[in-house]
């Protein structure tokens, strides 16, 4: 018995797709393993902590170009330093999260440590321990350029718009046409702390969240990446097309075969 | 595009989003507001002891200082405080009296959802609320479908700015 042409060109289209439909799905695997990984992922970022975690890699930090400037400058004061680099502010190489960028300098005064940066003061125990920040309602003039000691014990501020001077309570704040004061100067940072800070703020640089969002979106290799995620998203849709034909295709097939067995009892 | 085209763009549009930092009012304004243009001098409240634990208690998690600055006059004590919603300070400023919290505003709020913690139809609901003896608040509080954190810091923070007042109320003696 020989098939029917138009039977015949079914059946060769039917396992075609068939093939098809299996390269398509081996092609996609490794696309719904990342995407499916990389999106439960971020549906927990909070309780997995990926917005407070940091990648270390070098390698993911020199991918992402994210360095720290070779030239660092710092202020002293009780003989440890504190710098900023760009939107961080370091004490030593420790973090200090508290502490607003863009430092304008750090005294040591009456057992605390007084960090100035542009708009707030923030005093520090002698171990780093956050006593108060102290922004502009606390009466901290704007546009602080200057910090320093009168030599009768005060606190000077040189601000955008004058100088300023205040106690150890830091409740009272007495605007001054000039003052003599020792101000705080930036200095050259030792090169091993340099070395240390460099690597502190690249650690502080990348958070994980980031690196698996941009894995979902095909980000982490630029435009290529995104119109790859692209064309795994249509080889998705063609998947799932290709799976609805066929399983039609196959119940219909399985019907007219039952029909056909039932006409011939 | 280069990913380092990339990262600069996320950069700046990072910057651009600390630069847009939402500053609905200035803490010196609202003190403006709160005293008639006449701001008292401010004091100072140590963290220590027991106060320290029910502050931790309150917030849960140790309150970032050791000391808070409020400003007081007439029975009346104004708070700027802070609490981190999602990973982000929310800026408040609070106004308590005897009879309980009197005003609740947020000043600056630096998150990208939970914004809507800021409008009258939220805040209102905590005028008036007093503190239990547990340092809960004495009044339910209806949240924000998609501002649960944000909700949950400015609840906080009313639990604390209650509890100071309270304190504050008790001694004058707060210095170190």
């Amino acid at each position: 018995m020989t098939r029917h042409p138009k039977n015949k060109s079914r059946a060769k289209l039917l396992r075609s797709l068939y093939i098809w439909h299996r390269y398509i799905g081996l092609s996609a695997a490794l696309f719904v393993v990342i995407l499916s990984v990389s999106g439960l992922a971020l549906n927990h970022t909070e309780s997995l902590g990926m917005d407070s975690t940091h990648v270390q890699s070098e390698s993911l930090l020199n991918w992402y170009g994210i360095h720290a400037p070779d030239d660092l400058s710092s202020y002293s004061a009780d003989s440890v330093f504190y710098t900023g680099i760009n939107e961080l502010v370091f004490r030593n190489s420790r973090l200090l999260h508290e502490v607003r960028a863009p430092l304008v300098g750090s005294i040591a005064y009456q057992g605390f440590i007084v960090i100035a940066s542009r708009d707030h003061l923030t005093l520090l125990g002698q171990d780093g321990q956050l006593i108060e920040n102290i922004g502009s309602a606390g009466g901290v003039p704007a546009g602080m350029k200057a910090i320093g000691t009168t030599a009768d014990g005060a606190i000077a501020i040189k601000a955008a718009h004058g100088y300023y001077l205040t106690d150890e309570s830091f409740l009272e704040w007495t605007e001054t046409d000039t003052v003599e004061a020792t101000w705080s100067t930036k200095a050259d940072t030792p090169p091993a702390l340099a070395r240390a800070l460099q690597a502190a703020y690249r650690g502080n640089g990348l958070p994980l969240e980031r690196v698996v969002l941009d894995l979902h979106s095909g980000r982490i290799l630029g435009n290529a990446g995104v119109l790859l995620v692209d064309a795994a998203t249509i080889l998705f849709l063609l998947l799932a097309l290709s799976g609805i034909w066929l399983w039609g295709k196959r119940r219909a097939s399985a019907r007219a075969h039952r029909h056909k067995l039932e006409h011939q009892k | 595009m280069t990913i380092r085209a990339y990262i600069i763009i996320l950069v700046m549009l990072g910057a651009g989003t600390a630069v847009a930092d939402d500053a609905y009012q200035s803490p010196e304004e609202f003190l403006h507001e709160v005293f008639d243009d006449a701001t008292p001098v401010p004091g100072v409240i140590w963290l220590k002891g027991d106060l320290k634990d029910t502050a931790s208690d309150i917030l849960g998690h140790p309150y970032p200082g050791l000391r808070i600055r409020y400003w007081g006059e007439g029975g009346r004590t104004a708070w700027i405080l802070e609490e981190i919603g999602k990973v982000k300070p929310i800026t408040v400023g609070l106004v308590v009296t005897d009879d309980g919290l009197e005003t609740i505003r947020v000043l600056a709020f630096r998150e990208s959802r939970g914004w809507e913690v800021r409008y009258p139809f939220f805040t209102d609901q905590f005028t008036g609320v007093g503190l239990t003896e547990n340092h809960e608040l004495d009044q339910p509080i209806d949240g924000i479908s998609g501002a649960t954190l944000s909700v949950r810091a400015l609840k906080k923070l009313a639990r604390l700015a209650l509890y100071l007042h309270s304190r504050i109320r008790l001694t004058d003696d707060t210095t170190p």
